[in-house]
């Protein structure tokens, strides 16, 4: 075995939102499936990783979830750059998640990479009775800010698995694209030279 | 007369001879002689006469007549009377001549008295008609008087009959009359009175034979109806049980109230429970309400103790004795419902029960008191106990259906309030003493699950932060509650502040100290058996409660790949271990007995060790992560270019590690911090070591470089964190909370950061040995002591394999060190 690696793309995704929308929650249910009601707030930092098939590619992905909390906010844009695609999340039942998105955006304007694919999730989409934040407005903002939506709920397990591994294939294809003239070039080194690498994108 | 006079004359024997042979002449003679004797008798005239005038002449002649007819000599015996005639005649001719005037004068004399005596003779005839005639009415009249007489004795014989009879009647008419009015003692005397003297008078009477028997029958009909009313007075007397049962506990109420401040007076007495000796002195003067006799209630035992005497005086009192017995225990039955109900709401159904009882029960303890013969005291003490049992059976059922403690509270009052009262009537109140300690397991238990379920709802709550106080109002609260001694003084606490613990653990502290109180409430004044054993519940159920619910919901917490969840967890352990500690000294500060040894609880150990549970889970949490970014790390062994910088992954899972220490497990004591970096490089070590031990079958210069690269930027960051981590402290969010823990870790702390680079050793000694020009100094043990006292010997052959491994077959200088090693 020459190289260590198991993979042949490392994506790398950050959670950002409000406080409470439910970004460790969507986390738990792409990482392991599983759902557990809880109070506890993200406190600093975390990541789990999972991989997964896409196009025949073993994709391992590094999801990075922040805390909400203001308090951190130093703590977490400090990992915006190393970030290949941000999934901005809001609660569909509470309006001021909603409306800090535009805030979350202009930060990731302003600290993450160029480029960066990012992606808007109204979160808790199941809970229709509490709803406050309607699918039309989330589809309004997301066009305005010209990035792709879906709503999903961790708790009933609706669209979480096609946000994260719709970003991841957006990703893909921008990696893909910007390293194809490489790939020509480097046609001669020997197979176990990467073709991309997570510390490459970022 | 004539003829008589002749035959004093005498007979001749010849005429006799004459009249046949010689026999007949025999007794012809004899009959002359003795006709000569007869007639020779009445010679004198006088007598003559007289013997005419009597039979016995006639008499004496007549066999002197029949001789001669016998003998046929009647013709001589009429010629020889013939001649004693004649001869008689001539006297008489004689005297009469003489006599002639005589005899004239006399024969007119005669006609005179003839005369006369005819006249005396009619009016004799007339008198004695008349006699006769009034002596027949005599007579009659005699008779008709003798009759009267005999009607007038049978009259009077009757009536005396009768009046006796109707006495007899009267008296047994009066006996039904009686019983009919219930006058059983009455009738039972008179009957004895009828039965003994009365009916004996009048025994003959067929109708007195029928009352005599009648009575056997009076009697039972007396017993019985006696029976039936002492019954229908029994069903009376329970229909007050449950008044008396209320009224006798306003009185036992009342003592305790007054005891209660007697003690409060003089706290000396609190030794003294109710209806203790002394108790019962002091409480000496007071006039209590008697149950059984008051406003509200009279209870009339006159009808059993009638009954009683009726038995007796029947001779029956073996048989009241049973049925009375018997009553009693269908009272019972009848006061002690089939099942009994009562919730949370309505609690009265047990209080008229325990009412019912208590009056049931004092009934009992009268009727033993003043008619012992027929209430034995053991009967009273075994339906007393059979009552206790059933009334615990009554009430089992219906504790698990209860959802507040109050409501065990109440129920308590309510046995407390029974047993005393029972106590002070002198039964046996044991069995419903060790029921009471059944009810406070039951309490207990109860409270115990309730806290439970409470608990875990606190649990899931929690967000498993410090808690953030903004008012004073609530820190002082959260103080007094928990056993949390807070590092500043509360005038120099700024708000808001943060606490190190989350809210479970003030949450638990209240819920911990009302179960507790509870316990506690439970005993109260009410007397106990054994207090100790309120205390011993009271220290087990509270050491369970810790160890296998809060403990051990904690520790199943643990299981939670949640850092953050684990992290707060770890500190709230310490708070709850500080708890047992405290709630140790608490429990053998107010403990009412004397203990003969200190409460010990398990749960601060139990805690300790869930401590240390939780600080493995937060290794674990780290390696897990160190384990996730080298998922990612990326070696090419077989690489020909030097990187300049160390592996992505690495400074990434460096950084995260510096975040996760200044933000995650910012509020952990630094000597776990420490022990978490040493322990995630020690593991990362480990596993750095064995990728490069499985690198491919060779290992390029550049490789091992590079992987010397990221050891070097590990080695510089690790040698920089004892420094560094310090100065983190001071402006980290942790409030100093862990002081106690700060100091006694101390010296570990320092081990750990001294330590913290000697965790790359092996690493360092590899890396070294692969880039040495030299690798055969290996073989020196001097330098092999010195350089790589650390390197693995086969790992060390293994790896500079790899390294002089190149595409072709091992070069010569492999096979030395090979030689060599």
């Amino acid at each position: 075995m020459a190289s260590s690696r198991n993979y042949d793309i490392l994506i790398k995704l950050l959670l950002i939102g409000d406080s409470g929308v439910g970004k460790s929650c969507l986390l738990l249910r792409f990482s392991e499936d599983s759902f557990t009601p809880s109070f506890i707030t993200t406190i600093g930092i975390d990541f789990k990783i999972r991989t997964i098939d896409l196009d025949g590619k073993r994709i391992k992905m590094q999801i990075w979830d922040t805390a909400g909390q203001e308090r951190f906010r130093t703590i977490t844009t400090a990992y915006y750059r190393g970030a290949m695609g941000i999934l901005l999340v809001y609660d569909v039942t509470d309006e001021k998640s909603f409306n800090n998105i535009r805030n979350w955006f202009s930060n990731v304007e302003q600290h993450a990479s160029e480029g960066v694919n990012k992606l808007l999730i109204g979160n808790k989409c199941d809970w229709e009775e509490k709803r406050a934040v309607s699918t039309e407005q989330g589809k309004a903002l997301a066009n305005e800010l010209g990035i792709p939506f879906i709503e999903a709920s961790a708790k009933a397990n609706i669209n979480v698995e096609e946000a994260f591994v719709s970003l991841a294939r957006q990703i893909k294809q921008r990696v893909d694209l910007a390293s194809e003239p490489q790939q020509a070039n480097n046609i001669d080194i020997s197979s176990g030279q990467k073709s991309t690498g997570g510390g490459k994108c970022c | 007369m004539s003829l008589t006079t002749s035959a004093t004359l005498t007979i001749s024997p010849p005429a006799v001879a004459a009249v046949g042979g010689t026999t007949v002449t025999e007794r012809t003679q004899a009959m002359m002689q003795h006709l000569q004797q007869v007639l020779l008798l009445s010679s004198d005239p006088i007598s003559l006469l007289n013997s005419f005038e009597g039979d016995d002449y006639l008499e004496q002649l007549a066999p002197v007549v029949e001789e001669a007819v016998n003998a046929s000599q009647v013709d001589l015996l009429i010629d020889r009377l013939a001649s004693i005639t004649a001869l008689k005649e001539i006297e008489v001719q004689k005297l009469c001549n003489s006599n002639q005037h005589e005899y004239t004068k006399a024969v007119q004399q005669l006609a005179k008295v003839k005369q006369s005596s005819e006249q005396m003779r009619a009016s004799v005839l007339n008198i004695n008609q008349n006699l006769q005639q009034s002596g027949r009415a005599l007579v009659a009249r005699n008779k008709m008087l003798l009759d009267s007489q005999g009607a007038r004795k049978n009259i009077d014989d009757a009536t005396s009959a009768l009046r006796q009879c109707l006495k007899v009647i009267n008296m047994t008419n009066k006996i039904h009359e009686m019983i009919e009015q219930k006058k059983y003692f009455g009738a039972l005397k008179s009957l004895d009175d009828l039965e003994q003297n009365h009916i004996q008078e009048v025994a003959q009477f067929e109708f007195a034979q029928m009352i005599r028997k009648s009575v056997p029958v009076m009697q039972a009909t007396i017993k019985d109806d006696v029976i039936a009313d002492l019954q229908v007075w029994l069903a009376s007397v329970r229909m007050v049980a449950p008044q008396i049962g209320q009224i006798a506990f306003g009185v036992t109420e009342s003592r305790r109230r007054r005891w209660k401040k007697e003690v409060d007076h003089n706290p000396q007495l609190r030794f003294y429970k109710l209806n203790s000796a002394v108790e019962l002195a002091m409480d000496d003067d007071h006039d209590e309400v008697d149950p059984l006799n008051n406003d509200t209630i009279n209870v009339d035992l006159t009808p059993f103790y009638e009954s009683m005497h009726i038995c007796s005086a029947l001779g029956v009192l073996d048989e009241f004795r049973d049925n009375y017995a018997l009553g009693r225990i269908k009272e019972q039955d009848a006061i002690l419902p089939k099942s009994l109900e009562f919730t949370d709401d309505d609690i009265a159904p047990l209080e008229s029960l325990l009412h019912g009882a208590c009056g049931f029960a004092i009934i009992e303890r009268v009727t033993v008191r003043k008619a012992y013969r027929v209430r034995t005291p053991a009967s009273v003490n075994e339906l007393w106990e059979s009552m206790c049992q059933r009334i615990a059976h009554l009430i089992d059922p219906v504790l698990p259906t209860l959802r507040n403690p109050e409501t065990l509270l109440q129920v308590r009052t309510l046995l407390g309030l029974f047993i005393q009262t029972m106590e002070s009537y002198e039964f046996s109140v044991a069995r419903l003493h060790s029921y009471m300690l059944t009810l406070f397991e039951n309490y207990s238990a109860f409270l115990k699950q309730r806290f439970a379920e409470e608990f875990q709802q606190t649990v899931m709550e929690d967000d498993y932060m410090p808690m953030k106080i903004n008012q004073r109002d609530l820190w002082e609260k959260i103080i007094s509650i928990s056993w949390y001694k807070p590092g500043k003084e509360a005038s120099k606490v700024k708000f808001p502040c943060l606490l190190p613990f989350s809210q479970v653990y003030p949450l638990s502290c209240a819920e911990i100290r009302n179960f507790v109180n509870q316990h506690y409430q439970f005993s109260d004044e009410f007397s106990e058996q054994n207090p100790g054993q309120i205390e011993a519940t009271l220290r087990a159920n509270l050491d369970e409660l810790l160890v296998k619910v809060v403990c051990k919901t904690l520790r199943d917490r643990l299981r939670s790949s949640n850092r953050e969840e684990i992290v707060q967890i770890f500190i709230n352990l310490e708070y709850f271990e500080i708890a047992a500690v405290e709630l140790e000294k608490m429990l053998n500060e107010t403990a009412t007995v004397h203990l003969d040894e200190r409460i010990k609880l398990h749960a601060a150990v139990a805690f300790s060790d869930a401590r240390k549970l939780a600080e493995t889970r937060i290794f674990e949490l780290v390696n897990s992560k160190i384990d996730d970014f080298l998922e990612i790390a990326d070696y090419d062994w077989d690489i020909n270019t030097e990187r300049t910088a160390p592996s992505s992954y690495l400074s990434d899972m460096v950084n995260f590690l510096e975040t996760l220490v200044d933000s995650t497990l910012v509020n952990l004591p630094r000597s776990i911090t420490s022990f978490i970096y040493f322990d995630a490089f020690d593991h990362l070590a480990t596993k750095l070591l064995d990728l490069l031990l499985n690198a491919g079958r060779r290992i390029s210069k550049a490789a091992v470089l590079n992987f010397n690269r990221d050891i070097c930027y590990l080695e510089n960051f690790v040698g920089n964190i004892g420094s560094s981590s310090s100065k983190r402290r001071d402006v980290s969010l942790n409030p100093g909370a862990l002081d106690n823990s700060k100091n006694v870790k101390h010296r570990s702390e320092e081990d750990a950061d001294n330590s913290l680079l000697t965790t790359f050793t092996e690493l360092r000694q590899t890396i070294d040995l692969l880039l040495s020009p030299n690798v055969e100094e290996y073989n020196n043990t001097e330098i092999r002591m010195r350089k790589y006292g650390r390197v693995k010997p086969q790992n060390a052959a293994a790896l500079v394999e790899k390294i002089f491994a190149p595409p072709a077959t091992p070069s010569r200088t492999m096979k030395r060190f090979r030689r060599g090693g």
